[in-house]
């Protein structure tokens, strides 16, 4: 027998390595399954502000202060909701400010905003009590000291600790224009201007 | 806040997963770090917040080295407490992978302040929501680890997420924390955040070879949900050595499988044993299929996701 042992046909080679081995990157797949960018991202900046119509805010607040609109610079001054579009060019984020308040008031501001928003009543508030020209007063009475107990309580930036805090979702040129009447007026805070204008708004309801 | 308020802070928060069941112990820790680091693996840019006082989310993410989980958690107190802009304690502590860490000390001051606030403003439940969200879209996932305990946190986590899974375990006791979790759920979305979805339930730490058991708690938690709940197909085994091995290394599971021999490494290191060598534990091969579960379940959480988005 010299013929030589024929070589095994055996298996072909069929490369099975990666039935064994792991794949590169566990995370491979995650990639096609889910964006990086979430969908909702976009709709974080509104292009137009949402605040609810003139009526509805006639409809929701107890109480308006029309009948104090009587100057006449009134109608050359712009609406609370032109006041509060975008401004040109739509680059007008929002923004989250907090303002601290009674929690008596905050009360009075939550049902006034029933089918509006918080926001809304208070720019309102601060528009329509500019507009009379009570503003500047509406700030210094709402500075002076309680005098009604045995003693003068000290006024503190934010009007004393049992303030609660309201937070509101506002476009840059609300902002804006409620910082330039706090320097206008010399107020202690956006805080003590709001203040103000809520409750010379609740106090002069008829 | 009234209702557009909030939904400008929940579009920002859309993509806020949180990890929570009412027990210690039910992987969730381990379940969330892995899903975070995974998905941050992927190119995603991902934020966790852990909000167990226990802080081993750090120990998950290899942060066990003295001083290197120090002052953990203060950044959210301040970022609560203080309204000063939340900064990870520990930025990249993977490539795209930032960490909001926990301690003790910090947390238990901001469960007090919770506690406080909570009472005297309604808004103070949408605390962690505030603070997330100036950063929140700089991350494609926040991923929150939810602490056992300390209602206060649970429930401010709740209001910030927009997702929940519920991971559990097979005992009773698992299965009852997973119910507790529930009641939280269905608390948070009547109260505070109508738009949470619960996910899933993650049913983990079950041995692949018992297949009894896997269909006896797969049927225990649709029992407890009152029909069908949400259970992900993916069973993640109960894989003790890699799974310490992971933790006391302070590696994500697809990391350590990065570490387990090959087939000749293993024949050497044998071969160096036979010879009288001292030869250090090889890292055990289960990490390989444990990595493939967690891998397999984090699919399907983006799945889920994805799905949700397409709908809406």
């Amino acid at each position: 027998m010299n013929e030589k042992l024929p070589p095994s046909g055996g298996l072909p080679p069929r490369h099975l390595e990666q039935v064994f081995t792991p794949p590169a990157k566990r995370s491979e797949n995650l990639q096609r399954i889910l964006s990086a960018v979430p969908p909702a991202k976009a709709r974080v900046v509104p292009a137009q502000d949402p605040a609810p119509s003139v009526e509805a805010e006639a409809d929701a607040a107890p109480a308006t202060i029309e009948e104090v609109k009587t100057e006449p610079t009134e109608s050359s001054r712009p609406d609370p909701v032109d006041r509060a579009a975008p401004l040109p060019g739509g680059s007008d984020a929002r923004k989250m400010i907090i303002v601290y308040m009674p929690a008596s008031q905050r009360e009075w501001l939550r049902k006034a905003a029933v089918g509006s928003t918080q926001l809304y009543v208070v720019l309102s508030a601060v528009d329509q009590v500019e507009r009379a020209g009570k503003l500047a007063e509406a700030i210094a009475k709402a500075q002076q000291p309680d005098t009604s107990g045995l003693f003068v309580l000290p006024q503190t930036t934010r009007g004393g600790s049992t303030n609660v805090q309201v937070s509101l979702w506002a476009l840059e040129s609300h902002i804006k224009v409620l910082d330039d009447l706090v320097s206008k007026y010399a107020a202690p805070s956006r805080s003590a201007l709001v203040r103000a204008a809520l409750a010379y708004k609740q106090h002069h309801r008829h | 806040m009234d209702s557009q308020e909030l939904d400008a802070l929940r579009s920002v928060l859309s993509r806020v997963v949180a990890f929570g069941n009412g027990k210690g112990g039910s992987l969730k820790t381990t379940l969330s770090s892995n899903v975070a680091g995974l998905a941050a693996d992927s190119g995603m840019r991902v934020l966790v917040v852990d909000l167990d006082p226990q802080g081993n989310m750090s120990e998950d993410l290899g942060l066990t080295q003295v001083g290197q989980d120090k002052d953990a958690g203060e950044s959210l107190y301040e970022a609560i407490a203080r309204r000063k802009t939340l900064v990870p304690s520990h930025p990249n502590v993977r490539e795209n992978l930032d960490l909001v860490g926990a301690d003790s000390t910090n947390t238990e001051a901001l469960v007090s302040w919770l506690q406080a606030n909570m009472l005297r403003d309604e808004d103070a439940v949408y605390a962690l929501a505030r603070a997330l969200q100036p950063i929140a879209d700089q991350y494609s996932l926040i991923v929150l680890d939810l602490p056992p305990g300390q209602e206060q946190l649970i429930r401010v986590a709740l209001a910030a997420a927009r997702y929940l899974i519920i991971p559990t375990q097979a005992d009773i006791s698992s299965l009852k924390g997973m119910e507790l979790m529930g009641q939280r759920f269905a608390k948070a979305r009547a109260n505070d955040n109508p738009d949470l979805e619960l996910l899933g339930v993650a049913a983990v730490c079950i041995p692949e070879a018992a297949k009894v058991l896997r269909n006896e708690t797969v049927a225990a938690i649709h029992r407890s949900f009152g029909g069908e709940a949400p259970v992900f197909g993916t069973i993640v085994r109960h894989a003790a050595v890699p799974a310490t091995d992971a933790r006391n290394r302070g590696l994500l599971v697809h990391e350590l499988e990065t570490f387990v021999p090959s087939q000749a490494e293993t024949f050497a290191r044998l071969r160096q044993r036979a010879a009288g060598s001292q030869v250090e534990r090889a890292v055990s091969s289960t990490a390989v299929k444990l990595a493939s579960d967690f891998a397999g379940i984090t699919e399907e959480i983006f799945a889920a996701i994805a799905k949700r988005e397409a709908a809406a």
